[in-house]
């Protein structure tokens, strides 16, 4: 096991499950032999009744499911050290649990008394929320940080080029197939669950339908790209021909391929911010042009044959 | 994708555009299935006009390179992939005109003589 990994195994997966037994021997030990109630109203009165037992093997066992969860993940995923995603998961196994636990334990300890009026779950949902993030953030924070330096790329060697001669390199990158199949099934979901929301409502949350025509308009414009490098400089335009980010040859500091870590670098997909200030635009992980601005900043597309559009860029830069 | 012309060399324009569409596909760079710029984005980038690019792209679809479909552009054609097969072969021919003291133009007639269009 690598370094990284042992505390996101802590944090993720024996904090979690501890906190869970926790809260369930507590809620056993207390448990009344009474009913107690387990439903609240919208507005906080309890209006559902049961035996105190279905709180340990409801929301206790319940709880034990998000470390599980994590394990389940951590011993799927093979790779080497962490990803943001992983440390992720792993403060959202330890928040969830907490949140669970220390409900069900409130619920139990609240309602000792039979005779007594059953509590409001305000407070309930106030303990639990807040002990829930405050673990929560302790895990996001101790968890290991993914290697924080953003590796910068080494310029290319310039292609050599005739004075009267002209040259331009153009690609294509898009998203890969399964991410394709990943963001039209979230589409199809939206979709659904709009007609859905405005047939229920008699046409009332009409506006809801905006949503997958919003998500299919954004996808259409990022999900295929045209990189050109021209006596201009870089050039990336979308799928309609709009956004379109441009590089003046002028601007070129230094052009040169990095291997880029969409998740970790740059968060996600798309039009991104990444550390370093870097703007990318990453359909994918892996090969990518890396643009280096006199100002500092630095422009990063995922692209294949990268290595022959920086020569060209480096090429066009220098001369 | 990679295009470099040079207007000094006095090849024609189309040729040079349809020589660097070929050495791609013989580089692997291109492969069956793979889009081409828009004629137009092209000639745009290179600063030469659209009917230049289109000529070259004709040519290259004339050789079986390419197929040009209305609506998709240029695409590379599956039977491409034989080029890359032939420029072992090819690289040995000029190497041995070479030895030879065989100038381009004389080995270019030669094959033409054979291989006539």
């Amino acid at each position: 096991m690598t370094r990284p990994r042992i505390p996101l195994v802590v944090l993720g997966v024996i904090l979690p499950a501890l906190v869970a037994l926790t809260g369930l021997v507590v809620t056993l030990l207390a448990l009344p032999s009474h009913d107690i109630a387990v439903h609240w109203g919208v507005d906080g009165a309890a209006d559902g009744f049961a035996p105190a037992w279905t709180v340990p093997a409801g929301s206790g066992a319940a709880a034990l499911l998000a470390p599980l969860a994590f394990g389940v993940l951590l011993a799927a995923t093979r790779r080497d050290g962490t990803s943001t995603i992983l440390r992720f998961l792993a403060a959202v196994s330890l928040w969830f649990t907490t949140w669970l636990a220390v409900l069900g334990a409130w619920s139990v300890l609240s309602q000792q008394n039979p005779d007594a009026e059953p509590p409001s779950i305000g407070i309930g949902l106030l303990v639990s929320f807040g002990a829930a993030t405050v673990l929560g953030l302790f895990a996001w924070w101790t968890a290991p940080p993914v290697d924080l330096v953003a590796p910068r790329g080494t310029a290319a060697a310039p292609l050599t080029l005739g004075g009267s001669e002209r040259a331009v390199w153009i690609g294509f990158t898009r998203l890969p197939t399964p991410g394709l199949v990943a963001v039209g099934t979230g589409i199809a979901v939206a979709l659904a669950g709009s007609i859905i929301a405005v047939v229920a409502t008699s046409g009332a949350l009409a506006p809801m339908l905006g949503v997958p025509v919003v998500l299919v308009l954004v996808l259409a414009l990022t999900a295929r790209w045209t990189v050109r490098v021209d006596d201009t400089g870089l050039t990336v335009r979308g799928l309609l021909g709009w956004p379109v980010f441009h590089v003046p040859v002028a601007e070129v500091a230094q052009a040169g391929t990095i291997d880029v870590r969409a998740l970790d670098e740059f968060g996600g997909w798309g039009i991104r911010l990444g550390r370093g200030r870097r703007f990318g635009v990453i359909t994918r992980s892996g090969e990518a042009l890396e643009v280096q601005r006199r100002d500092g900043r630095g422009f990063v597309v995922t692209v294949d044959d990268a290595a022959t559009a920086a020569s060209l860029l480096e090429a066009l830069a220098t001369r | 994708m990679l295009i470099r012309i040079d207007p000094a060399s006095g090849d024609a324009i189309f040729d040079q555009i349809a020589g660097a569409v070929r050495s791609e596909i013989a580089r692997g760079s291109l492969v069956a299935g793979d889009r081409l710029p828009a004629a137009r984005e092209l000639a745009t980038a290179l600063d030469i006009n659209v009917h230049t690019v289109l000529r070259a792209y004709q040519s290259l679809r004339d050789d079986g390179l390419l197929d040009l479909r209305r609506g998709r552009g240029a695409v590379v054609a599956d039977r491409a992939g034989a080029a890359p097969e032939l420029i072992g072969a090819v690289r040995e021919l000029v190497d041995e005109a070479r030895r030879l003291g065989i100038g381009s133009a004389t080995l270019i007639t030669l094959i033409r003589e054979e291989y006539p269009a």
